[in-house]
């Protein structure tokens, strides 16, 4: 099985390699091509199967054997040959397979300067054995640390959602067979991986559904790191050519985006507090011009969905009750589609990434919205935050999903008209109207349990009383 | 709820803390209601005071000494939360006010800073700064034009200046036909929310607009010279309640500290005195929190001194203790396995704190207790997996007992050869912060980890003293006081090796040493139960004032 820590370890003795993000990168392309050359075996037993790799380029030629290829002469091979070879086919490539490789490949570097050390980390690497269904599974566990260790290596965190949200986002979305799913800032396919098991295991009846299912999950992603560890995380759950592209969803202008109107399904936690580059924004209408990349990445979100098209999106709270460009935008989304609910998140979900207040909003396309529920998501018992060691966990939302069919308003949950949100100037930051404060309670409650809390403290001050008394010898 | 309640629980409610506050919330929105002074229906009614204040406005307009203003929207329903007693009227607020905002002139600060200082210069919340020239030379109501203050009000938000003073732009001012109704405005915007009228989170303001449109409840004159009065001689006493509540708790806080040291450092003579004083009034020095924490330390002093548990003549005395002490050092350093040292300097008569009972000995913790730190790790050994490695922070969360979050690891072989080579810390060993923040401490239950040297000590665990005496101990007043005289002047505040052997300790026998050790775990315990049970009661306490004041100045 793979040991991350020793590959790290032994990187850390290659002059050539700064800091974990590099390390990252550097596993981050190796375990690609070590898994496409596994998947390759199983692709292979298609005769009309024809690898897009050269001969020499492939895993189980330059680098499967321990003793092969190393120090100078490896170095050299990757950095002449391997890498040249392989980024060329972004352009050349014959299929779409090809084209995927060479995108990944331009996005990667080779940092290693040793090649003793680079074939030890190889090494490391040739012990993953995955075409073990068992390893495999394991597999799945050492991605997600990879996943959460970016978390720690800067800011590379912005690519992962905790999991528990991730779920449940894809739950109460609930994406059908036949239906197309997209996430636009895929990151590390965190949602494409989950609402592909979740079609997978709830709908999925024969081969042929399997086959369909292959090419209804599509993202983009902008930055090369997580768009490799998105593609190696979408091949690794059975996806044979992930439909990720290396690509800013937002640097094409949305009248003729070839996705408009045709998405069923998207899910997604787009940047926030980005700014884009110059120009971005004239591929939007004048009146919803911003640099905010997530403001625009609502906007493209509105166009893309087909007609009853549904979403889910992670957006802090600065959304919510923002102004100027974020006021038409929020006016746009609440006319063309039915935003029904808004699940409040408490601070640190995202910690130690961000600390700031994210919200899950969720919508449907075709219809205005006329109220919208809100539900506020306690920490749970005990929790004062949430932190690396103590994550939010997906059996918290077992409370939205017994209410999501049956709702009603509670301490946790409330509902907002239209109207009052359009008095409002379509500010959306609806604090909960149930918290009883100590204000409204009943004085004579309030009263009785003082009374009582205060005999319990005297109680105890005689229990001391009398230990003391004891200890030192006096009287009570 | 009927105002019973509040007169049957008044001394509880009263007493809450930040009861003064809400108090004079209270008094002012029963007073805005009317509820405050009795109704006279041979006043002059509202209505027509409304009507003289219009007829003095139109003849400023004529005169060309005030603006002529907009027309404001008639109040609707909505606008008016409560029904008003008879010959009181709803107005909005710029009906019955002459704003004289247009005369303000704001001057920069560089500006002031030539100017000679004479006057007083108004900002949002009151006099900012002098000036040499004023703008108004009457009293005049001022209104916070912009910042926090208009949302968490935090000091009263209108206010009256007199004298000659100057304004600048973040006040509105306000006249009126006379000074009571200028009075009775002031105390009528500072009872009602301006929630409403702000606009801006980050940055509020409740401009001229918002403000004219505030809905006011607007009695007879009469009355609202009355009102006045009565909110003046209510806040009077509620001050003079304050005052008495702060010199209260005070005295009592006075006398929490001094009983509690009379008694921790009673000399012989005088101890049952001190001791039955303390317990006999136990019920006023345990009545807050903070009061649980003093009585801690107390304990742990007296335990210190023996007077926790009784002796027992029968047990092996510590000399005893020592010698064995010395003797198995003695025979390790033969052995070769540990290195002769200097001998520590005897302990003077100075360093004896005080007496300690018989069986007992004062020692130097290095006579005692075998204390080392760790084998260095550099920053490159750091992993992000395997054995956990402590920095004074854990620890300091250990101890607490708190959830730590370990962030740093070093790897599974490294430990495995520090283990080999020279041990690692086994079950019992005491961890001492020892740089820093100095004296948090933490016995190991056993886990596998490593630590940082210099930053953290280490104690190894022995049969003969017992480390969670010592624990007790560094939790003691007596440590602190050395530890201040140790580490005091020197540039960098850490306590070395060197400087821990030196301390010096009263070392009780064996066995008591751990009936001590119980006696202070079975106080504590309830100790811990009485903080909390405090903490709730003193909630519960405010819960239920401004539960109480909230009812009484409902509307029905």
């Amino acid at each position: 099985m793979l040991n991350i820590k020793r590959m790290q370890d032994i990187m850390r003795m290659d002059t050539g390699v700064d800091g974990d993000a590099q390390r990252i990168a550097q596993i981050t392309w190796m375990l690609f091509l070590k898994i496409f050359d596994d998947k390759e075996q199983e692709y292979e037993l298609d005769d009309n199967y024809r690898s897009s790799l050269s001969e020499d380029c492939r895993w189980r030629n330059w680098a499967a054997n321990d003793e092969g290829l190393t120090s100078d002469e490896l170095i050299q091979f990757v950095n002449n040959t391997l890498f040249p070879t392989l980024a060329n086919l972004a352009g050349a490539a014959r299929n779409q397979q090809g084209r995927l490789i060479g995108q990944i490949m331009n996005g990667s570097a080779n940092y290693m300067k040793s090649g003793i050390l680079l074939r030890q980390v190889i090494n490391e690497i040739n012990n993953l054995d995955y075409t073990s269904q068992k390893e495999r599974h394991l597999f799945n566990d050492v991605y997600e640390t990879i996943l959460r260790d970016l978390q720690s290596a800067g800011n590379a965190g912005e690519y992962y959602t905790p999991r528990a949200v991730t779920q449940f986002m894809v739950d109460m979305v609930d994406p059908q067979l036949g239906e197309l799913v997209f996430d636009p800032a895929c990151g590390t396919g965190g949602f494409l991986v989950c609402a592909y098991e979740h079609i997978r295991t709830k709908y999925v009846k024969g081969v042929e559904d399997y086959t369909n299912l292959q090419h209804a999950i599509r993202g983009v992603e902008k930055k090369p790191l997580p768009y490799t560890l998105g593609v190696t995380n979408l091949i690794s759950h059975g996806i044979e050519v992930p439909g990720i592209d290396h690509d800013n969803s937002l640097a094409r202008p949305i009248k003729d985006h070839p996705l408009r109107d045709k998405i069923h399904v998207i899910i997604t936690n787009p940047p926030f507090g980005g700014k884009e580059e110059d120009g971005i924004e004239n591929n939007f209408p004048a009146a919803y011009k911003t640099k905010e990349t997530a403001d625009l990445f609502l906007f493209l979100i509105t166009e893309l969905l087909a007609p009853n098209g549904r979403a889910a999106i992670v957006l802090p709270d600065g959304f919510l009750f923002g102004e100027g460009v974020k006021t038409r935008i929020k006016e746009k989304l609440l006319t063309e589609c039915n935003l029904h609910t808004i699940v409040r998140m408490p601070n640190g979900v995202f910690a130690p990434y961000t600390g700031i207040n994210t919200n899950l909003l969720f919508f449907t396309k075709g219809e205005a919205t006329k109220e919208i529920w809100y539900y506020e998501h306690p920490y749970p018992e005990g929790y004062k935050s949430y932190s690396k060691t103590k994550p939010i966990r997906i059996e918290e939302f077992q409370a939205e999903k017994d209410w999501w069919n049956n709702r009603v308003e509670s301490e946790r949950a409330w509902k907002v008209d239209i109207e009052q949100i359009k008095v409002n100037n379509y500010n959306l930051d609806s604090k909960n109207p149930n918290v009883i404060d100590d204000a409204h309670r009943d004085p004579a409650e309030l009263l009785a349990e003082y009374h009582k809390a205060a005999a319990a403290a005297q109680a105890l001050r005689e229990e001391i009383k009398h230990l003391l008394a004891d200890a030192l010898g006096g009287k009570a | 709820m009927n105002t019973q309640f509040l007169f049957d629980n008044f001394d509880l409610i009263a007493q809450a803390p930040g009861e003064v506050a809400k108090l004079k919330e209270t008094i002012l929105k029963l007073a805005m209601q009317g509820k405050l002074v009795p109704q006279n229906p041979d006043d002059e009614p509202a209505e027509e005071l409304i009507k003289r204040i219009q007829a003095e406005k139109d003849k400023l307009i004529a005169e060309g000494k005030l603006k002529k203003e907009k027309p404001l929207s008639p109040l609707t329903e909505v606008e008016k939360p409560y029904k008003l007693p008879v010959g009181w009227e709803w107005v909005r607020f710029a009906n019955i006010v002459i704003n004289r905002d247009g005369e303000r002139i704001p001057v920069s600060s560089e500006e002031r800073a030539t100017k000679e200082k004479i006057y007083d210069y108004y900002g949002a919340s009151g006099v900012i700064d002098k000036i040499d020239k004023y703008l108004f030379d009457k009293p005049l109501l001022l209104i916070g034009e912009d910042g926090a203050n208009l949302i968490n009000r935090s000091t009263p938000i209108a206010f009256i200046a007199e004298g000659k003073y100057w304004v600048n732009n973040h006040s509105h001012v306000l006249d009126a036909i006379n000074i009571d109704v200028l009075l009775y405005l002031k105390n009528y915007i500072n009872s009602i929310s301006l929630e409403s009228y702000v606009t801006g989170t980050a940055q509020p303001k409740m401009n001229q607009a918002k403000m004219n449109s505030i809905a006011v409840a607007f009695p007879p004159l009469a009355e609202q010279i009355r009102i006045v009065a009565k909110i003046d001689e209510l806040f009077a006493r509620c001050d003079a309640l304050e005052n008495e509540h702060s010199r209260q708790r005070e005295r009592r806080q006075a006398y929490v500290v001094s009983s509690l040291h009379h008694l921790a450092d009673a000399q012989e003579d005088t101890f049952a005195l001190f001791r039955d004083q303390a317990l006999g009034n136990l019920d006023t020095i345990l009545a807050t929190p903070e009061d649980v924490k003093k009585l801690r330390q107390a304990i742990l002093t007296l335990a210190m001194k023996g007077k926790l548990v009784p002796q027992n003549s029968e047990e092996e005395p510590s000399a005893e203790l020592l010698k064995r002490i010395k003797a198995e050092k003695e025979q390790l350093i033969v052995e070769g396995k540990l290195r002769k040292e200097k001998p520590l300097p005897p302990i003077t008569e100075e360093e004896k704190l005080y007496e300690v009972p018989a069986g007992w000995e004062w020692v130097r913790l290095g006579d005692a207790v075998n204390v080392k730190s760790s084998k260095r790790i550099y920053e490159s050994e750091y992993c992000s997996d395997g054995i956990p490695f402590f920095r004074s922070k854990e620890i300091g969360e250990l101890g607490r007992g708190a959830e730590i979050r370990t962030e740093i690891y070093i790897s599974k072989e490294k430990f495995e050869s520090l283990k080999g080579n020279y041990g690692v810390p086994q079950k019992g060993d005491l961890l001492l912060t020892s740089v820093g923040s100095i004296g948090n401490t933490w016995i190991s239950d056993g886990r596998e980890f490593y630590y940082k040297d210099g930053n953290i000590t280490q104690i190894a665990s022995q049969e003969t003293v017992s480390n969670e005496f010592i624990q007790q101990f560094i939790q003691s007043p007596d440590f602190r006081r050395q530890v201040i005289d140790t580490v005091s002047g020197t540039a960098y505040n850490a306590l070395t090796i060197i400087k821990i052997n030196n301390l010096v300790f009263p070392l009780p026998p064996l066995a008591e040493q751990h009936r001590i050790i119980a006696k202070i775990e079975e106080l504590f315990a309830k100790c811990d139960l009485l903080e909390t049970a405090l903490r709730k009661a003193e909630k519960r306490q405010v819960g239920l004032m401004e539960s109480v004041l909230h009812h009484v100045a409902a509307i029905q």
